[in-house]
């Protein structure tokens, strides 16, 4: 335990913990700080997200038929405002509109009065009336709601497979699909956020970690320490010491960027199923806190095997530029395949497929163990002059 | 020469370096293997190119016309034959809703089709090209672009003040009538956005990394093997560190020739632009999403040159950046994290100046905004509102970093070597 501890120390030295706070800050800056300090990002993204309050203070987390007459209930009472906003301004009577249907027909026509169309950029752009964001809005939730038998699921699939089909009818059949959960914004910030979050700590971590073995090569400790008494077993310690090491620095950076995250005032959707029809499908009934957890959970995974690799690799290498040149692909593969959607909480959408997944899960979680016990193996009967 | 010679050896006996720079060219290749469903295509615009010369005027209309008139004859004598139907363009063709064309024609026919599409593409935009050209309001797309990134006050007024070099440019191609030439389309191809954005960012960044990690392991390698105090007290002694950074710059030159020479190799013999190597670069048929009008008069194969140039400058100043970096910090690993935090840390700079000062538009005059903006180098842009923003930004950053080098080189007589 003595010597874990010891081993610990030397990994976070003051010099790297310098260097590991600076990536951390470019990185927030750089990558995740936009989603932090925009969210919700633009016009119509605001109006679902503050509907989407609204709608779960006012119906719980699910959505059921009758509620679902009161929110059109609602949706005429904006209309009707709108209207009063219509005919209260001078510039639309001028146009002749006096209603807000004679406006919605005003502005789906082909080729549109250029007068109308100045007005129109007016009030939306300009002055940005909510009530002409949130009609819109409300309508598209509406039509959602409606056609959820007819569209749900297809939007992203042209030809579901069977399994697929299956799904996306047992979502509509058991009613996880009334759900209440914004998914424009909100799913949508989430995946990104956590996609930069993980990448982030994938950097930290490999960058503590990855001298692990090299530091002490370099500085002729090897004969040293295989005659001590602990001898060759001081690998396995070495190793519990870097993937300890991981786990801390990976705890403490998702304590502090989720917490961070926590300022995006998402708290209220955290008990909505994720399978909602304001949102898409996923292969599995989360609700969106456990998806949450889930995707920490693979984040922390991704982390303690890459780790590992890094321990490896360092236990092999000779010199520094060889860990990081050996370490380079290997992490472009996993940043690829981050945003590939193959990894985090998007690797659960209807559309990617499970098997990939378990494999790359598999490949990812087995292949490091294979790596550290065929070195372990090696290690015993190493020849300590020719390391 | 002999210890130079010693120590660019050191880099081509790493099996590391060699091993990243076969990754590197091979992803190279699977970019180019990625986007190669437009090479058909391409070469049968250096087909109309050959045929009817690059340059568009009325005679090459007239016989680009004649021809696509005798093509649609063709076309709808197929079509008339198999769906008693005529049509007046193949566009219309296409969007015909009624039945799938592959099920009446065979691939021969379909192939025809697509060419024949293809030329009344070409046909038709050239035909229009004068009109759209002049369509264009350069001090429109500017203000668009000061919107855009959010510029004001004083440093929206800088660009302003520099309108009239814009509109200069515009109407000396609007004379000369460089943008009437034929090129591979950009709204159809994206062949610019290919070249100088994919492959060439692609090819800046690994010969960064690899610039990087060789002059960190070459200037650090006494140290990093425990040798420095023989080698520091020979009779080279300390000179050694120049002969160390001569090496370093060799071995990254070459290698990054290694990776352009075989990366273009491999596009140009993908992708042809036999007809195309001597048609300016401004061309319209070269402006897509984003328009592309460069400052001078440059033909493609002149601006491809000195982008290459540029590129080679970029290089030479990351080298002399990072040998700064590993004259104080002696660990080959610190070295590559801190150049990355560098990195970062210019290409963060402007976050911290508002908007409205000059200093955020000077802070675009950096090698890390040429390495991000490949496809822009030696275009018109409003944000690098000068001509000459990429000679300004290489050469007062050679000049800084030379200073460096040679503040490095005299202090490193002097140092403590423990």
């Amino acid at each position: 335990m003595r010597i874990i501890w010891q081993e610990m120390k030397k990994i976070f030295n003051p010099v790297m913990l310098l260097i590991l706070v600076l990536i951390n800050m470019l990185m927030y800056y750089i990558f995740i700080g936009f989603d932090i300090s925009v969210f919700p990002n633009g016009r119509p993204a605001t109006d679902h997200y503050h509907i989407g309050i609204e709608m779960v203070e006012k119906y719980g987390h699910e959505l059921d038929e009758k509620e679902f007459k009161d929110f059109k209930e609602v949706l005429q009472q904006e209309i009707k405002k709108a209207d009063e906003y219509i005919q209260s301004d001078k510039e639309f009577a001028e146009l002749g509109i006096t209603t807000y249907e004679e406006y919605r027909e005003m502005k789906n026509e082909v080729v549109r009065d250029p007068v109308f169309s100045q007005l129109d950029s007016k009030i939306v752009f300009d002055i940005g009336v909510d009530l002409f964001w949130e009609i819109p809005a409300r309508e598209d939730i509406i039509e959602d709601f409606e056609f959820v038998k007819e569209r749900y699921g297809y939007g992203y699939i042209e030809q579901p497979t069977e399994d697929q089909e299956r799904r996306i009818q047992e979502v509509v059949n058991t009613g996880a699909v009334n759900s209440i959960f914004p998914a424009y914004p909100v799913e949508d910030n989430f995946h990104s956020i956590s996609k930069n979050i993980t990448i982030t700590i994938l950097v930290s971590v490999l960058f503590m970690i990855s001298p692990i073995f090299i530091r002490d090569y370099k500085n002729n400790m090897i004969g040293l320490q295989y005659t001590s008494k602990a001898g060759r077993s001081l690998f396995k310690k070495k190793v519990a010491a870097g993937a300890l090491s991981a786990f801390l620095i990976t705890t403490i950076l998702l304590v502090v960027y989720y917490s961070i995250y926590a300022t995006n005032d998402i708290g209220m959707f955290l008990a909505s199923g994720i399978n909602s029809f304001m949102g898409t499908v996923y292969w599995y009934d989360f609700t969106f806190l456990q998806l949450i957890i889930l995707t920490i959970g693979l984040t922390y995974v991704l982390t303690l095997s890459l780790s590992l690799v890094a321990i490896y690799v360092s236990s092999i290498c000779k010199n520094y530029i060889a860990i990081i040149g050996f370490q380079l692909p290997i992490f472009v593969l996993v940043c690829v395949l981050i945003f590939n959607r193959s990894l985090l909480s998007e690797a659960f959408l209807i559309y990617s497929s499970q098997l990939k997944v378990a494999v790359l899960y598999c490949v990812i979680i087995i292949s490091p163990i294979i790596m550290l016990i065929w070195k372990k193996r090696r290690e015993k009967n190493q020849d300590i002059l020719f390391e | 020469m002999r210890v130079l010679l010693y120590e660019i050896r050191k880099a081509f006996h790493s099996p590391i370096i060699l091993g990243l720079l076969g990754v590197f060219i091979a992803f190279n290749f699977f970019l180019i293997y990625e986007n190669s469903f437009i090479k058909d295509d391409l070469r049968k615009v250096n087909q109309f190119a050959d045929k009817y010369g690059t340059e568009i005027n009325d005679e090459m209309l007239d016989k680009m016309k004649q021809d696509y008139e005798a093509q649609m004859k063709k076309v709808n004598e197929k079509t008339n034959e198999v769906l008693s139907k005529t049509y007046e363009s193949m566009d219309e063709f296409y969007s015909d809703q009624s039945f799938y064309p592959a099920d009446h024609f065979n691939e021969k026919e379909l192939l025809l089709f697509n060419e024949i599409a293809l030329l009344e593409y070409y046909y038709f935009t050239s035909l229009h090209l004068e009109e759209s050209f002049q369509n264009i309001d350069p001090i429109a797309i500017a203000e668009l672009e000061i919107k855009q990134y959010g510029i004001s006050g004083q440093a929206a007024e800088l660009i302003r003040s520099q309108y009239g070099k814009f509109t200069e440019r515009y109407q000396e191609v609007l004379e000369n009538k460089e943008y009437k030439h034929l090129f591979p389309s950009q709204r159809v191809f994206e062949t610019h956005l290919l070249l100088f954005k994919k492959m060439f960012k692609a090819i800046l960044i690994e010969s960064l990394i690899l610039t990087v990690l060789v002059t960190a392991y070459i200037i650090n390698f006494e140290f990093d093997k425990g040798t420095y105090l023989i080698a520091y007290s020979s009779k080279r002694g300390r000179g050694l560190w120049g002969d160390k950074l001569r090496a370093a710059l060799i071995i990254n030159v070459l290698l990054f020739t290694f990776i352009l020479v075989l990366g273009l190799i491999a596009y140009f013999s993908v992708f042809s632009y036999k007809e195309f190597w001597h048609v300016p670069i401004s061309s319209f048929f070269n402006a897509g999403k984003e328009w592309f009008m460069s400052w001078w008069n440059l033909s493609f194969i002149e601006y491809l040159t000195s982008c290459i140039l540029l590129a080679y400058v970029l290089t030479i100043l990351f080298t002399m950046m990072t040998a700064i970096l590993a004259r104080y910090v002696r660990n080959s690993y610190l070295v590559f994290f801190i150049f990355l935090c560098l990195f970062g840390v210019i290409f963060a700079n402007q976050g911290i100046i508002p908007r409205s000062n000059i200093a955020f538009l000077l802070g675009y005059f950096t090698p890390v905004n040429l390495v991000l903006n490949s496809f822009v180098w030696f275009m018109h842009r409003a944000v690098t509102f000068t001509p000459y923003f990429e000679v300004i930004t290489v050469g007062v950053w050679f000049v800084i970093l030379l200073l460096g080098i040679l503040f490095c080189a005299r202090s490193f007589r002097k140092c403590d070597l423990k």
